[in-house]
């Protein structure tokens, strides 16, 4: 019912009544104002104080994996709602086990989450649903949708409310026997984990001098508090640091497309990758010539060894798209001074060129210690100083078939 | 007689902070219980205003200790100096010998000074060249922290974070909050026309008082029972210890005297424990991979014990 | 569908097939047609206005009942096409007999055979062009094919809502019809209409919401009926109010209406006024006026008198002259009553401020003394005296308890009042709401204010008296277990109803959705 034609209705209906002196019309007027006029103050605050809130037990996981989802909707003033449905927006790759508990929508591989709810004052419900990590990728649920109305139904309304949450799903880690990589470098058998390096630019603390110690190191206001010799302690560094170099690129030529299995696999191997550095003791940082959704710029990611460095590593891989934003030798040479000095560049790649062998040699002029991995059908050449990995995709695919 | 002791600081305490009721409230528990506080919260959200607040409420003494990299921990103690005038050593007095000390950024001083102040915290005196010096009472330590992933900060240790009876997290104002600090401060500084509205003393003898509240045996159980269920939960790798079993009995006591209750209900633990507990748990690197927060884990946790009784 | 099936609760919250909101809201529907219908009726023919409101109220509303009723049990059953026809046509039959009988013939004495007769002998009758009989026989007709369309209808909130604008149009009709020609009215019809309305749309939005996707979780009990009739009642009553009001006072509003509108117009007439004088006189001003011109000056001239008269006669009507002179004669004690008040109120208001000035500073003082004496010296010696009394009294407490109340009966008294609680908790068990071992009673207390919505403050003092003595202290009086035992006696009563009224029911439905594991309960 619009309620400007109802009330236009309404009011010609009175004046009608009043000008004729019938007291049914005005009587019935009267009536239909009380009525509509409690059903559009009851609509216009059928929504007020109501909240959506979802409770994720996980919110990144990787595929495969289960987590609890609960849905909490609560109505926290006097008026009851008779009616409220909720939709929440929710992608397929991170629905709840059961498919069908979502109602279809017209964008693909995303459903709807609805519930229907009817709520007194101070009320509140919850509901539970067993959610399944399907695949790769960074999901938003919501903003949800509420649609109630007033009690005699008239009149409806609709109101969003955010905010938006993500569920991420990592790439899938592979055995740590696919790698294989030689006992050198970058995880050999060296244990030599904490090579320090003294970082003169921060310092950690005095302590009392020692006759090896240089003047350059004396702190003097210390000195000067305690009446003995102090000098500087400057914090560590490992040199033991490591940067994944990612290249997005499936094909040689990038109008040829993208080899949407190849860029999986890809990114499951530098998942791996980042993976094990960190658990060997590594300092991991990350670069790839792609980027993250919504956005154009390809990312880069710190090398870090902080607890929180594998989740950040993991939602970047989880994020990557398959747009490549530059061609990856010059991806390479424009980065390379951003990568700390010492550090081992593992790079990964599914399309090997000779622009790209010329730019490790560079590299390696540079002093840069490199290990590359790739995953081209032909094999690479031989380049002295260079750790080369070959792990051909088709190969994997053909004994995935036969195994 | 607790109660109205709490009422009038957390009416005094309130003439400066805005709001926060709970974080003024749990301020209150620590200082009953003679505990120490982690502030951990984004900056500018009135830490130390908390801090000087609550120490001129109850007329206690109260300094500042910015930590350094740099920190010694003779800055924190005091140290014994040579006076060539007089020819002796003479103690200077550190700046924990205070009755409300603020140790502002704990995490970027080297684990060497924390240690001295965390000692310090826990047996209440100093020993400096073989002279002990307690401590004077009521002895209340508000340390804050930074965000651990700067470069430069030295985390504290699980052991040493246990000494901390409670984290309490201030939040951000509400927007009337925010508005109402505005026109508080727009002409004056509430904090320095503070008067104290109770003494070191009477504080002292109000945590003996806390001492008599009671907590029934099946309490006791359910305590223990729920510090328990947190070194048994598979997403935590270092539950609670007996010493913050400890903390959550003498914090629920406290509670329920600061609620004019001489005895304790099960819901002054489950009040509690989120503060007590959280701040003490490791939990383990696939539950934190996968997003998970010691809070939730605690309100689960908590959710899963049962309660004692009937029926 | 077989009868075993018709008689088991197949859909959730159904009982016997049926569900009670679908049911409220044909039966509300029923109700809205029967509203307008019956004043249609007896606006018909003499013989149709002599039937009471009640009565013809009451048997249309029989006729589309049976009607609607007899084809859904014949859909139910799945009756051949030809065995309904026939039932239809014998039951159609029945009804005109029926119908002829109690609107008709209601206070004659008529057989079987003249009930039969009659209407033949009046359709045969050629003076009477349209007999009372066909009408009487054509409404049950009408009725009965309104009670089966309704029957094959699905019951929606779309489809209440157009019965209810097509009552409001059958209402607006019949008001300028009839009520303009023949000074009927419909009486209390329209208000039983809108009631009608308002049940049906909010039963009938209430039923399709357990089909939608997400709704066979929810679930709709007896308060929300209660709520709907209340809510339903409520504007209705307002409606009725308000609706009588202005229709009482009907003249009234009209003169305030035709008021209004005077005013306006002497507003108009006030503006216009002044601008047609001057365009008068500059016309009548310049010489060598062509007549066309002059003659549009007089016919101004006389627009400017007709207005004027205008005016005056709807001054005299609305009494602005009146007002006028009044207003004119009181104007200078008015002046002198205004300035008086505005002097009085600046006054007041700066003796107002003053005091609270005083108050705060008196506060502010009284604090500081006090905050005075206590930092001085004689702190301790108070908090030492303060903490004697203390001790003292709480020594006269206990004996004096001790007098009245043992300490062996308080803790039996204790053991009474948790003994109670369990009781409660074993109810609310039976009840399908058992309280999750790890909710403490505080936490309960809603769920249990729910589930006795009559007994909030009984459960409230239950609840309040365990807490105390399983945690705290033993019970001072007697009072305090008397007034447990009273409140649990009232919780019980209803606890037996709605237990008995359960084992009726299949389903039980739940207060939450949550979907927690259900452990075994121990009893500590």
């Amino acid at each position: 019912m619009r309620e400007n034609r109802w009330l236009v209705v309404l009011v010609m209906l009175l004046i009608f009544g009043v000008i004729f002196r019938i007291d049914l019309l005005v009587a019935l007027s009267t009536a239909l104002f009380v009525v509509l006029g409690v059903a559009t103050w009851w609509r216009k605050h059928s929504l007020d104080k109501v909240t959506y809130r979802r409770k994720f037990h996980y919110i990144r996981g990787f595929p495969g994996e289960k987590t609890r989802l609960q849905v909490e909707v609560e109505n926290r003033k006097l008026l009851p709602i008779s009616w409220l449905r909720t939709q929440d927006p929710w992608s397929r790759a991170v629905g709840p086990e059961d498919d069908d508990v979502l109602a279809p929508s017209h964008i693909p591989d995303r459903g709807i989450l609805t519930n229907v709810f009817s709520l007194r004052w101070f009320e509140r419900t919850r509901r539970e649903y067993k959610l399944m990590f399907r695949k790769r990728g960074i999901y938003a649920a919501g903003p949800v949708r509420l649609d109630s109305g007033d009690l005699f139904g008239f009149y409806e309304k609709t109101k969003e409310i955010g905010p938006t949450e993500y569920l991420t799903v990592f790439p899938e880690l592979l055995p740590r026997s696919y790698i294989e990589l030689p006992a050198e470098d970058p995880f050999g058998d060296r244990r030599s984990r904490r090579r320090l390096f003294e970082d003169p630019n921060r310092p950690m603390g005095v302590r009392a001098y020692h006759p090896e110690d240089s003047f350059r190191r004396v702190h003097w206001p210390a000195t000067a508090r305690t009446g003995q010799l102090q000098v500087k302690v400057f914090q560590p560094t490992s040199g033991q640091v490591m940067v994944v170099c990612m290249n997005v690129s499936t094909f040689s030529r990038h109008w040829e497309g993208v080899y949407p299995e190849l860029l999986e696999h890809l990114i499951r191997l530098a998942a791996t990758l980042v993976n094990q550095g960190l658990q060997e003791g590594y300092k991991v940082g990350l670069i790839a010539n792609g980027c993250l959704a919504h956005a154009d710029q390809p990312f880069r990611i710190q090398p870090g060894r902080s607890p929180k460095q594998l989740s950040h590593l993991l939602e970047a891989l989880a994020g990557v798209t398959s747009v490549v934003t530059a061609q990856f030798e010059r991806f390479l040479m424009r980065e390379a001074p951003r990568i700390p000095f010492g550090a081992t560049m593992v790079i990964l790649t599914a399309v090997t060129s000779p622009e790209l062998a010329q730019t490790v040699i560079q590299l390696k002029k540079h002093e840069r210690r490199i290990t590359l991995i790739s995953l081209a059908e032909e094999p690479l050449p031989q380049i002295p100083g260079i750790t080369c990995l070959h792990r051909p995709f088709k190969k994997l695919l053909i004994e995935n078939s036969k195994g | 007689m607790i109660a109205e002791v709490a009422r009038r600081l957390r009416e005094n305490v309130q003439k400066v902070i805005v709001g926060k009721d709970d974080a003024i409230n749990l301020a209150l528990v620590a200082v009953l219980c003679e505990g120490h506080i982690l502030l951990e919260d984004v900056p500018g959200i009135g830490k130390t205003t908390l801090a000087r607040a609550l120490a001129a409420s109850l007329g206690c003494s109260f300094r500042r200790i910015q930590f350094t990299p740099d920190l010694l921990p003779s800055d924190v103690t005091g140290l014994s100096w040579f006076n060539q005038k007089a020819q002796e050593f003479e103690f200077r007095a550190g700046p924990v010998m205070s009755q409300v000390v603020l140790a502002d950024e704990i995490n970027r001083a080297t684990p060497r000074t924390q240690s001295a102040l965390l000692e310090a915290m826990q047996e209440r005196q100093v020993t400096i060249d073989g002279v002990t010096h307690p401590l004077p009472r009521p002895f209340l330590v508000m340390a804050t922290q930074n965000p651990v992933e700067l470069e430069g900060t030295f985390p504290l240790p699980e052991a040493q974070i246990d000494r901390f009876l409670l984290r309490i997290l201030i939040g951000y104002p509400s927007e009337a909050e925010e508005g109402q600090i505005l026109e508080r401060f727009r002409q004056a500084d509430p904090l320095s026309e503070l008067q104290s509205v109770t003494t070191p003393e009477e504080i002292q003898q109000l945590g003996s008082e806390r001492q008599e509240v009671r907590v029934e045996v099946s309490l006791r159980d359910y305590i223990v029972r729920v510090a328990r269920a947190t070194r048994k939960n598979d997403e935590i790798q270092l539950g609670a210890s007996p010493r913050a079993t400890m903390a959550l009995y003498q914090s629920s006591q406290a509670w329920a005297a600061i609620q004019g209750r001489d005895y304790v209900l099960p819901d002054d633990i489950k009040e509690m424990a989120p503060h007590v507990l959280t701040h003490r748990l490791m939990i383990s690197p696939q539950a934190q991979l996968r997003g998970r927060q010691p809070s939730e884990l605690i309100a689960d946790i908590v959710a899963s014990v049962s309660v004692p009784v009937e029926g | 569908m077989s009868v075993h099936a018709l008689l088991s609760e197949s859909e959730k919250g159904t009982y016997f097939g049926l569900s009670p909101w679908r049911e409220l809201a044909l039966l509300m529907l029923v109700g809205m047609e029967i509203s307008w219908v019956t004043p249609w009726f007896r606006s018909l023919t003499p013989a149709t206005y002599a039937v009471s409101p009640v009565r013809g109220a009451l048997i249309l509303a029989g006729i589309m009942l049976v009607s609607l009723w007899a084809v859904r049990l014949m859909d139910a059953v799945r009756l051949r096409m030809r065995i309904r026809q026939g039932i239809t046509l014998g039951l159609l039959l029945v009804g005109v007999l029926i119908g002829l009988k109690t609107l008709l013939y209601a206070h004659e004495s008529v057989g079987l055979v003249e009930l039969l007769n009659r209407p033949l002998r009046s359709f045969t009758d050629w003076r009477t062009i349209i007999p009372d009989e066909l009408v009487i026989i054509l409404t049950v007709l009408v009725g009965w094919w309104r009670g089966i369309s309704l029957a094959q209808e699905r019951v929606g909130p779309m489809v209440v809502r157009d019965h209810f604008v097509i009552g409001i149009f059958m209402y607006i009709v019949f008001a300028i019809i009839n009520t303009l020609l023949t000074g009927e009215t419909p009486g209390g019809f329209i208000f039983i209409f809108i009631f009608c309305a308002l049940l049906a749309m909010a039963s009938a939005r209430i039923s399709v919401l357990s089909t939608l996707r997400g709704g066979s979780l929810n679930v709709f009990d007896r308060r929300w009926f209660l709520g709907v009739l209340f809510a339903s009642a409520i504007t209705v009553g307002l409606a009725l109010f308000f609706g009588d009001f202005f229709s009482n006072y009907l003249l009234w509003i009209a003169s305030i209406f035709i008021g209004i509108v005077g005013l306006l117009a002497i507003l108009l007439w006030g503006i216009i006024s002044p601008i047609l004088a001057l365009v008068i006189r500059l016309m009548n001003s310049s010489a060598g006026t062509p007549i066309l011109l002059q003659e549009l000056t007089d016919q101004l001239e006389q627009l400017l008198e007709m207005m004027e008269t205008f005016s005056q006669r709807m001054a005299d009507v609305i009494g602005a002259t009146q007002a006028m002179e009044t207003l004119a004669r009181w104007a200078p004690s008015i002046k002198g009553i205004l300035l008086g008040v505005v002097i009085i109120l600046v006054v007041g208001g700066i003796l107002y401020w003053l005091a609270f000035q005083i108050w705060k500073e008196r506060k502010r003082r009284l604090i500081r003394e006090d905050q005075q004496s206590l930092l001085v010296s004689g702190a301790f010696w108070d908090l030492l005296r303060a903490a004697l009394r203390r001790q003292w009294e709480e020594l006269v407490n206990n004996l004096g308890n001790a007098v009245d109340f043992r300490r062996q009966a308080r803790l039996r008294a204790a053991a009474r009042v948790r003994q109670v609680y369990t009781d409660l908790m074993d109810l609310c068990d039976d009840l399908g709401h058992p309280r999750p071992d790890a909710q403490t009673p505080l936490e309960f207390m809603p769920d249990l204010e729910a589930l006795f919505p009559e007994q909030n403050q009984a459960v409230k003092e239950i609840t309040q008296a365990y807490l105390k003595v399983r945690y705290g202290e033993l019970p001072e009086t007697r009072a305090e277990v008397d007034e447990v035992e009273s409140a649990w006696n009232l919780v019980d009563i209803i606890g037996k109803e709605k237990k008995a009224v359960m084992k009726q029911q299949k389903n039980k439905p739940r207060l939450s959705n949550i979907k927690d594991v259900q452990k075994p309960r121990s009893k500590l």
